[in-house]
Formats: C-alpha cells, structure tokens, sequence
C-alpha cells in the first residue's frame, strides 16, 4: 500500500499528469471517431516514447488505452456507430436511449460504468494478478474452442425478433470471416484472386462499416424534411438516479467479471467481451423483451466489461509476458525499448515501475470520467446537428480511419463492401449484431479447434474430457437448449392465445 | 428571408463544420508526422525530383522522406530493430524516415506492397527470414529475387530449444526421447512460419518425428508450453533468458553451430554432432529496378548504421548480431537460405 501511495506522488507531477491528460483527451477522440481505434493511437505515438523516461512513456501510452477504449461509448450512443468494436453492444440500447430522448442519461451511464470497469479491472489487476495468470495458463486450446463455441450460442440472446433470422445473420458473418488465408495453413480462401483479400477482411473497417453506411444510406432516403432531435442538452450530474445504480448492481459485478476474464484470456479481447457481456445480461434479465428499446441495462453491461478488459489483459503481460491483444502486444515492445525484460520476472524485478503503472492507470481512468462528464454538454450537441451534414463528415473519417489501419486503400473498400452488407441485411430486418459475432468469433473458434485437433491427432474427445473445456461446452448444450425450449414454450403461448 | 434565429444555427453549423474539417486535418497531418523524430524537410531540394530525368535520380535522392514498411506489428523484435535503425539512419540522409507496420500472412502483404510501389527509393521494405519462407510455400507467389536487396543488417543465430523445467534431462534425453516416441513430441509454431522451418531442421538433423502443432506467434507458444499444451518450442534468446531465469522453463540447446555470448553455459547444437545451418536474418529491400546509385546510399547508410555504437546496443537486448553485407554477397546468403527453405517447403504444407 505504501509503494503504491508513493508510486501515486510520484505520477502526480505536472509533466506527467500533462501527458496524461493528453494521452486520455487524444484516445478518447479516436476512440469516438468511428474507424480509428485506440490501438492505432498508441501506434502513432509510440515513437514519441523512444526518448522518453520509462514511467512518462507508460503513462501516455495508458492513458491513451483507457482513453481509447471509453471514447467509442460516445459515437455509439450518439449517431449509432460504434467509435471501435469494443462499443458495439452499446449501440444496441444506447442509441434508441439517443433516440428517445435520452442521450444525457445514456452518455452519463456509460461514462460511469466506464470507471467502474476500468477501476474492477485495474483493482483485479493488483490484488490477484499473479493467481489469476497461473490460472489462465490452464485455458489451453481445449479451452479456448470451449469459451469461444460458448460465446457463439449467445447469438440467441441477440438474434431479436427472429432466432432463424440471428442465425442467418451468424452464418454470414462466419462466412466472411472466412475470407483470406485460413488460421494454421494459410491456405487462400475466397480470395479470387484479389491480393487484397490475402489477409481477410480486418475486423475494424469491416465493423465500422457494417453500422457507419447504414447509418448514412438510410438518411440519404428522401423525405422531404430534415429532421432534428430535440434534445435537452441540460443534464443533471450523471443522468441516472440512485435506485437506477442500485438495480445496476448485479448486471454490473456480472460484467465486470466477464469483462476481465474475457481479458486475461489472451487473444479473445474487448470486441468479445462487450457482446458477450450483453448477451448474459438479456438472458439473465427479468425483462429480456426491453432490451434493444433503449434501457440502461444494456449500456451498463456494455461499457462496464469493455472497459473491465484494460485491467485483464494487463495480467498476463506484466506476470508472464503474455499480450492480451494488440494493446499489450505494442507495450510489450516499449518494455524492451525501455530495456526491461517482459516474461515471468517482470513482476517481481520492477516492483516500482509495476506500481507506476497501476497509479497511472487509475489516474488515467479518473481523468476519462472527468473529461468525457465535462465534455459531455458538447457531445451531447452532436445530436443537434442535422444528420446530413453530420454523417457525411463521419463517412468520410471512417475512410481515413479504415486506411490508417494497414495504410492501404483496400480497407477502405472493406468499410465499402461491409457497409453495403450492413444496409442490405438491415433493410431485411436482419440483426447486425449476430454478423459481429459470427464475423469475431468464427475464425477464432476454427483456429482453436483445429490447433486442438491436431495436439489430440484428430480427436474430439479431449474437448470433452478436459473439465475446464467440458464444462464450457455442457453450459454452450444447455444453453442451447433453453433457448429452443423457451421458444417453443413461447410460440405455444402464442397460439393458444390465437385460439 | 432567413430569419435570426436560422442564421443563428446556420453560423453555428458552420462552426461546427470547421472544427470538424480543423480535427480531419490534424488528423491526416498525424498519419504523415509518423516518424520519430521530424526534421525539417530541405525546401529547395523537395519536389523538384519528378521534374529530373531517372539517371540524375540516383544522385538527387534522396528529397523527400522515405517510407520503410515494416513487416510485422509495432513492438515486436522485427519492429524495434527496424525503427532503431532508421533512427540512425535519417540522421545520415537527412531526410525523416517514417516505419509503417503492415501485418498480415507473415509478411507477405507488407512485401507485395512494395514490390507494387514505384521504383524510386521512396518506398522501402523491411523484411526478414520468414519471407524466404513464406516464398518457398507459396504463401508468397513471389521471391527475393523481384526486389533488389538494399542491405542485410542484423543475423539472429540464437534461438533456444526450450522445455519445461525438469521435463528432460539435457538434450540428449531430449532427443531419446523423440526417438522412443516418434511423432509423439509435441511442438508449438505458428505452421508455415521460421520456427516451423527449425524444428524440421531438428528433426532432420537428429532423424526423429514430432508432431508439429500451430500454437500461433510467439508468447503465445510459451503460453502453451506452460500450460503442458506441447513439450518444446523454440524461441528467441532474449525470451527464453526470462523464463530460464524464473525457473519455469530450461533451454536444452541454441539452435545454432555456436554458443551464444550472453548465455554461455546453453550448448548449441553442433555439439551434439549435427550441424544448424540455417540463419535468420533481418534486411531492406527495394522495388525491382530502383536505380542502382539509390540502392548503392541507402545500403551504405545502412552499413553505417549496423555499425554504430548506438545499434549494437539494441542488438545486444535482442541477442542478435549486427552484420551487413549487400549485392553479390547478401544474395549468395539469400540463395542458401532459400534452397534450404525450399528444402523443407513440401514437409511444410503438408
């Protein structure tokens, strides 16, 4: 405790706290911009932190990962895009919550179980890091398949109105998951002789694009009039009530758990975790039917878990030297530049620099929630603004964004194509949601499955024998099951209502 | 008429609309200041290179900064010893030198992105060992020889084969095991990659059988082996040093005919009387027919580069050593390394 307070004096210096400040404001505007991420500012700014000292260097790059990972709520909740794939589920209700009326509340919701997240990942992160990695090492490919087979069956959880319709929206986001070489082999796969397609579609454009054009096109429809929300920009604190955060309470431990673990397992990330996230919090809600109509429930649970995952994947990277994502994997590099050495040691070697990190994350996380509540009358403006004049300006960022990606114009196309795919399948009251999951999940749980198939020489059994990967895969079974029963319980009610 | 109050909101969508052309501007003026360090780029010389006939090329260049694309992603060891050295270097040009990571299918589409740039020296690749690789299986349907080799800087001849602590007792055990269990050893890789390439040179070397698992890049194979997922990898000096020193893992051997400096008491492999003959190696590349004199600075730079002071240090971290060569005789080592990635080529795929 007192290495920490002491680490705490030693952030607290006008330079550093300049640097986070800045490190939070500049995350959070790429985070809200669809198609740039978080990642891809702390990319940029990596070379910045060559000459720097090692605790000044971490602290802009962390700031600039909490600040990355919260700004995506804003966009959306605000124009129904997400800012990256870690805010996907918020659109779900945050944007009818816009759309109703209430924006302030949405933005004030997901700022502050955007802390609460950051500060149980980070408070995780402190008190049980080293227990907690010893146990993720027992999540081999077994268990990996069995965790990502179990996420998959959420897709009824978000499938709306029509689970076949959900089905077929997985299914199509599988498929074009499949694009470009194949995980283990490398094998080209629907590339039809595109070099571009070598790689596949990446994830960011692909998302982004699924909800930024459909956005635009269905604007585009002619009607006559240009419509402007009214909205109060004039809110009260955090928009929410005391009784709200009460009833939050469960919904909130709940995804904050799945958030962090979702991030100490190396390689799943915050795209996951925040669906994931939702999908429990529908099936485990007393009113399941009110999700996707703009409740907090589903704010909560979306941007608690997101931001739980920062906390989670710094586990396995400062106890084993293991990245969670590409994040870490970057910090990882900026380890060795500063000449630490990242694996097993690196915990007990640098206490102090460990300790500098863990108070830069949490200042960082308290000057998130600062900037975005006092930045959030601005935001909020946002919704003022005419639609078309507004989403173009989006578009055309998202193109900017898309490019910067690889550097290469062919993402942009894949903003394009998805887009296109987001529009059509929405316009058939097809749920994009499923298309995420399917599109995230799919080649994982292929690369997962094939790695364990070829450790067990083609045997499906130790999916089943191992306990950690058998118990995924009964609770992915029943599940499954409950779903089907429910349904049928359902369509029975129906009918004899009919009768 | 527009009454006051939709003059009021017009002017304040305007405003609105500049802030956000304001913020786009800055951000594509971001993407561009990528490089590390900014200096300022010589007016009178910028721009005027179009305008010059293609042989005054050669000795005008370079004007304007120099795009090196990296590869393999940020922070990785491809990545920092890349930017290290392009550091040195644009201090020596004086021009920025700006390193873009472009990821994906080990390399290859960092490469075709160059090889389908324009010929002038703007645009430079930075590549290593896997690309020979991924040339010889065909995940690349192109080679070495559609680029001209602008200088090989760092060789990495000191990778360890690694298991769990007390799994083994020394190499040779290591290798009786395999032979009692053939195909029964299992080891992690990313397939088609250079470490899947190193165990079949083991293999071959000790005439044994693993069965050869992907487990993905690197960490993630310690993960695994951690885990008692697979029974050995290989992996870089710098990483295994770590977990030799934590005492979760022992190195059996260096995969390489020497020891290593930094860790002394690690055999290599030679010493257990079969030779390693393959050598990892990191270079820049160029598109086919850059003029021979860019070709000529820029490997020069290179040269000077890979001998500083400053580099040997990060090569140290590494564990890998700063070597240069070019033309003739960087092709004569790409040569070699490709016949013996060829080598094992089919085995690979299959």
């Amino acid at each position: 405790m007192q290495l920490f307070l002491s680490s705490l004096a030693q952030i607290m210096t006008p330079m550093i706290l300049l640097y986070i400040l800045l490190g939070v404001v500049m995350g959070l505007v790429f985070g809200a911009i669809p198609g740039l991420t978080g990642t891809m500012a702390i990319a940029l700014c990596l070379p910045l932190t060559f000459g720097m000292e090692p605790t000044m260097a971490f602290a802009l790059l962390i700031a600039l990962y909490i600040g990355g990972i919260s700004g995506g709520l804003v966009s959306a909740i605000l124009i129904n895009i997400p800012g990256t794939p870690s805010s996907v589920a918020t659109t779900f209700d945050g944007a009818p919550m816009a759309r109703n009326g209430q924006a302030g509340k949405a933005l004030g919701a997901g700022t502050f179980y955007s802390l609460v997240g950051n500060i149980f990942g980070i408070a995780v992160m402190i008190f049980v890091a080293p227990m907690l990695a010893q146990v993720a090492l027992k999540f081999g490919v077994y268990e990996y398949t069995a965790v990502s087979l179990f996420a998959l069956s959420l897709v009824s959880g978000l499938a709306g109105k029509s689970v076949t319709k959900g089905l077929v929206s997985c299914a199509v986001g599988m498929l074009l998951g499949c694009f470009g070489a194949a995980p283990i082999d490398g094998y080209a796969r629907f590339t039809f002789g595109i070099s571009g397609l070598e790689a596949g579609f990446a994830s960011v454009p692909a998302l982004v694009g699924l909800y930024a054009l459909k956005e635009l096109l269905a604007e585009a429809k002619p009607s006559g009039k240009v419509n402007i929300l009214d909205v109060d920009t004039h809110i009260k604190g955090l928009g929410f009530s005391k009784k709200e955060f009460v009833c939050q309470i469960p919904n909130m431990i709940r995804s904050a758990l799945i958030g962090a673990w979702i991030g100490i397992l190396p390689g799943i990330g915050g795209a996951t975790a925040n669906i994931m996230a939702y999908g429990i919090a529908k099936k485990r809600s007393k009113y399941p039917e009110k999700f996707g109509t703009g409740i907090i429930d589903g704010v909560v649970a979306s941007e608690t878990a997101n931001n739980a995952t920062i906390g989670g994947a710094m586990i396995p990277l400062l106890t084993l030297g293991i990245p969670g994502d590409a994040v870490t994997a970057i910090l990882l590099g900026t380890f060795t530049i500063h000449g630490l050495q990242p694996g097993p040691l690196f915990f007990s070697q640098n206490y102090d620099l460990i300790y500098t990190i863990f108070a830069a994350m949490i200042v960082a996380s308290v000057v998130t929630f600062l900037v975005q509540l006092f930045g959030m009358r601005g935001f909020i403006k946002v919704l003022k603004l005419p639609k078309h004049i507004l989403l173009p300006i989006v578009i055309v960022l998202c193109v900017v964004g898309s490019f910067g990606v690889n550097n290469r114009l062919f993402d942009a196309w894949v903003l394009i194509i998805f887009g296109l795919i987001g529009y059509i399948m929405s316009k058939f009251d097809y749920p994009l949601a499923p298309i995420i999951l399917g599109f995230i999940l799919g080649p994982i749980t292929e690369t997962y499955m094939r790695r364990g198939l070829q450790l067990s020489k083609g045997s499906f059994l130790p999916f089943l024998t191992r306990p950690i990967s058998g118990v995924f895969i009964v609770l992915t079974v029943v599940f499954i099951a409950l779903t089907i029963i429910s349904s049928i319980r359902k369509s029975k009610r129906a009918e004899a209502t009919n009768l | 008429m527009i009454g006051k109050k939709e003059w009021y909101l017009m002017k304040k969508y305007l405003r609105m609309a500049c802030l956000a052309c304001a913020a786009m501007l800055l951000l594509v003026l971001c993407a561009c200041g990528q490089s590390s360090d900014q200096k300022e780029i010589q007016s009178p010389a910028a721009g005027t290179s179009d305008t010059q006939n293609p042989s005054a090329q050669g000795e005008e260049w370079p004007t304007q900064p120099i795009n090196v694309i990296v590869s393999f992603g940020a922070g990785g060891d491809t990545d920092i010893l890349c930017r290290k050295l392009c550091d040195i270097m644009s201090e020596e040009l004086g021009v920025p030198i700006v390193c873009t990571n472009v990821e994906g299918s080990s390399g290859t589409v960092a490469a075709r992105q160059v090889k389908d740039s324009a010929a002038d020296g703007n645009t430079v690749l930075w590549h290593q060992s896997s690309f020979l690789v991924a040339s010889a299986t065909g995940i690349a349907d192109f080679d070495y020889t559609d680029f001209e080799i602008a200088g090989v800087a760092v060789e990495e001849v000191s990778d360890c084969l690694m298991v769990r602590k007390g799994s083994y007792d020394g190499f040779e055990d290591f290798i009786q095991a395999a032979k009692d269990h053939p195909g029964e050893l299992n080891y992690g890789t990313s397939l088609g990659g250079y470490s899947h390439m190193q165990a079949l040179a083991v293999a071959d070397a000790f005439d044994v059988d693993f069965n050869i698992v992907d487990i993905g890049g690197g960490s993630e194979t310690i993960a695994a082996l951690l885990a008692g997922d697979i029974d050995f990898v290989i992996t870089t000096n710098n990483y295994a040093r770590t977990y030799v020193e934590s005492g979760d893992c022992e190195v059996l051997c260096v995969v390489a005919n020497e020891r290593c400096d930094i860790t002394p008491d690690w055999p290599a492999m030679s010493e257990f009387g079969e030779n390693c003959d393959i050598t990892k190696f990191f270079g820049f590349y160029m598109p086919k027919g850059t003029d021979p004199a860019i070709v000529e600075k820029w490997s020069e730079a290179v040269d000077h580069a890979v001998n500083s002071e400053e580099y040997s240090e990060t090569c140290e971290q590494y564990a890998v050593t700063p070597a240069y060569s070019t033309g003739e005789e960087a092709l004569e080592m790409h040569n070699t390394q490709y016949e013996m990635a060829k080598k094992y080529a089919q085995e690979m795929i299959n």
